[in-house]
């Protein structure tokens, strides 16, 4: 009895294969611990190329951790360390090699709190442009503008570039933060619950900003709406927490995920039985 | 009054009388100090007194070589402080980890020298800087004894002010490929500038007020120092031997201790000034 339940769970704890070859980011049992303790279990998951990718899942389940381990945040927190292979375009990023300043003008990251510089709307923008080598102020300002357009909050901020970027509203400020990101011409961006600090209406403008990202490039996003997961992601994955450690249970089409799920537990996730 | 609805028994009240009481009591020592001052003081700050060099060992005269001694012994003091203090800090806060060993060990250290008797530093100031690395009795040696005096206070302020820059900011400059370095530079340092400033102040602030360090390793002579390997009275100093040594000087001790809390006031105006209108605006409005 036990067999056929195996395999079948693996099955949707891994990406369908036909997704692993398009593959832009690729765990492969990826585990993550935080001094002696494992937050996430061995996790093997495909990312596609250009498309929308949510992870949902309880709080505590290691999605912000997961995402860290993506660019290799988790770098910084005393005590972290990532186990298995995160390989982007087919190079593993946890090898002594990698240039950790070009992996992250590669792989952007979106906090759940808006964290623009204490720096102008302008030099916020500007002082990571010159540290990536635009070495041109006047092509450091056509760039500002063209991404401050493009995250739609050129109208709002044109006659006060030069402001503090705290004076901005949260949504303001997120965007900006978007923004920022994208300047560095990102291949894949990764955003922790980007939405979860603003309200309703800012929540949406953000939304509609992602959903306008796709086919440019890469996105994942972590979110607790599930709402939301299901208007803007192609892709889903589920997690939950079993003992203090986070683990996969479902991965697939945001939309066969929600309507035809395979696990019970996906199941009473997302019609808000269990979670 | 603090909103009424906060305030809903009792014991609330008690606690706010009490503590309205001890500010008031603060207050109330401060301006005590500055009355007497004023009162015996005031009348002999002048020009001349500011400036000349004192007669018939300070009872007259002014206190013009003390004033230059004490500027340069804070020049030498600052100038060895804030950039060892400043690395020191940035190291502890921002590249050890907060438990490593070193760190530890760095912070404990610091704790106690922060707590040391100055007559301790000015015995050590004397063995080490005059005697042992043959300083003498200078601006020098005085100098570097204050940087000694001031360091633990200043290193561990300007921890306390990195440590309390958000840890976003940091993340930010991260996620964004800037090295650790540019983020500190361009990001950190000037967010903590406040609370650094603040180490600054606490610095001057001992430096201004020590007298037995100094006796000891730049010495009471009040000629005008001519070089830094001169030996110079500094102002406390001065004070010290005119209220203690010299019968009838009172009146230009409390006159030079005015002098003294002036200068107190007016490094600290400057540096809050500074903080928040100048150097602050430029770094970081911009
Ligand atoms: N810096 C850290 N040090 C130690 N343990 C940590 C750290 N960050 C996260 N953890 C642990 O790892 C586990 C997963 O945390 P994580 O923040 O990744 O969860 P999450 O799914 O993002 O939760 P949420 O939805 O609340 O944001 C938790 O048990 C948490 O206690
Ligand atoms: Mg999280």
């Amino acid at each position: 009895m036990t067999t056929p339940n195996f395999t079948r769970q693996q099955e949707h704890t891994t990406c369908p294969a036909a997704l692993s070859v398009n593959a832009h980011l690729h765990l492969e049992d990826t585990a993550i611990f935080y001094g002696g303790h494992q937050a996430l279990r061995e996790t093997t998951l495909s990312i596609p190329r250009k498309l929308i990718f949510s992870i949902i899942g309880p709080s505590g389940c290691g999605k912000s951790s997961m995402l860290r381990a993506m660019n290799r945040l988790n770098d910084r927190i005393e005590g972290c360390a990532v186990r298995g292979r995160v390989v982007l375009n087919g190079e593993d990023i946890y090898t002594a090699g990698t240039n950790l300043i070009q992996l992250r003008r590669r792989v952007g990251m979106i906090f759940q709190q808006p964290n623009p510089f204490p720096l102008s709307i302008e030099n916020n923008i500007d002082l990571p442009l010159r540290e990536h080598g635009w070495h041109s102020r006047s092509k450091r300002r056509e760039r500002i503008e063209k991404v401050i357009r493009e995250v739609g909050l050129w109208n709002e901020v044109k006659d006060r570039l030069r402001q503090s970027a705290f004076r901005l509203s949260g949504g303001q400020q997120q965007r900006l933060c978007v923004a920022r990101a994208l300047a560095l011409d990102p291949e894949v961006l990764l955003m922790d619950e980007p939405c979860s600090a603003l309200d309703p209406l800012s929540s949406a403008v953000v939304e509609d900003l992602i959903v306008g990202l796709r086919d440019r490039l890469t996105v994942v996003v972590v979110t607790h709406n599930l709402g939301q997961a299901r208007r803007i992601s192609d892709y889903t994955a589920f997690f939950w927490s079993r003992d203090h450690m986070g683990c996969l249970v479902e991965c697939g089409e945001t939309e066969r995920l929600f309507t035809a799920p395979v696990r019970d537990l996906t199941a009473a996730y997302v019609n808000g039985q269990r979670g | 009054m603090p909103h009424e609805s906060t305030i809903s028994c009792g014991r609330d009240r008690a606690l706010w009388a009490a503590s309205q009481a001890a500010v008031w009591a603060v207050v109330l020592v401060f301006a005590l100090i500055l009355f007497d001052l004023l009162r015996y003081g005031l009348a002999g700050v002048s020009w001349s007194f500011l400036t000349e060099a004192p007669r018939s060992a300070g009872r007259e005269g002014g206190i013009g070589p003390m004033l230059v001694s004490t500027g340069l012994i804070l020049f030498v003091a600052l100038a060895a402080t804030i950039p060892l203090g400043l690395c020191a800090a940035v190291a502890m806060a921002e590249w050890l980890p907060y438990r490593a060993r070193f760190a530890r060990f760095a912070r404990i250290s610091l704790d106690v020298l922060a707590g040391m008797p100055s007559i301790v530093f000015g015995l050590f100031g004397n063995a080490f800087f005059s005697i042992y690395l043959g300083m003498g009795l200078s601006i020098w040696s005085g100098g570097l004894t204050l940087a000694c005096m001031a360091l633990p206070l200043f290193v561990r302020a300007t921890e306390e002010a990195l440590r309390s820059v958000p840890e976003s900011y940091r993340a930010g400059g991260d996620a964004l490929g800037m090295t650790r370095t540019r983020t500190l530079l361009r990001i950190v340092l000037p967010s903590a500038l406040p609370g650094i400033m603040a180490g600054v102040i606490l610095a001057i602030g001992r430096a201004l007020a020590e007298t037995a360090a100094l006796i000891f390793t730049s010495g009471y002579v009040d000629r005008m120092p001519g070089a830094l390997s001169d030996s110079g009275r500094a102002l406390s100093v001065h004070i010290y031997d005119l209220a203690m040594n010299v019968t009838g000087g009172s009146a230009n001790a409390y006159s030079s201790a005015l002098t003294l809390i002036a200068l107190l006031i007016l490094i600290n105006g400057m540096a809050v000034w500074l903080t928040h209108h100048g150097l602050y605006r430029r770094l970081i409005k911009t």
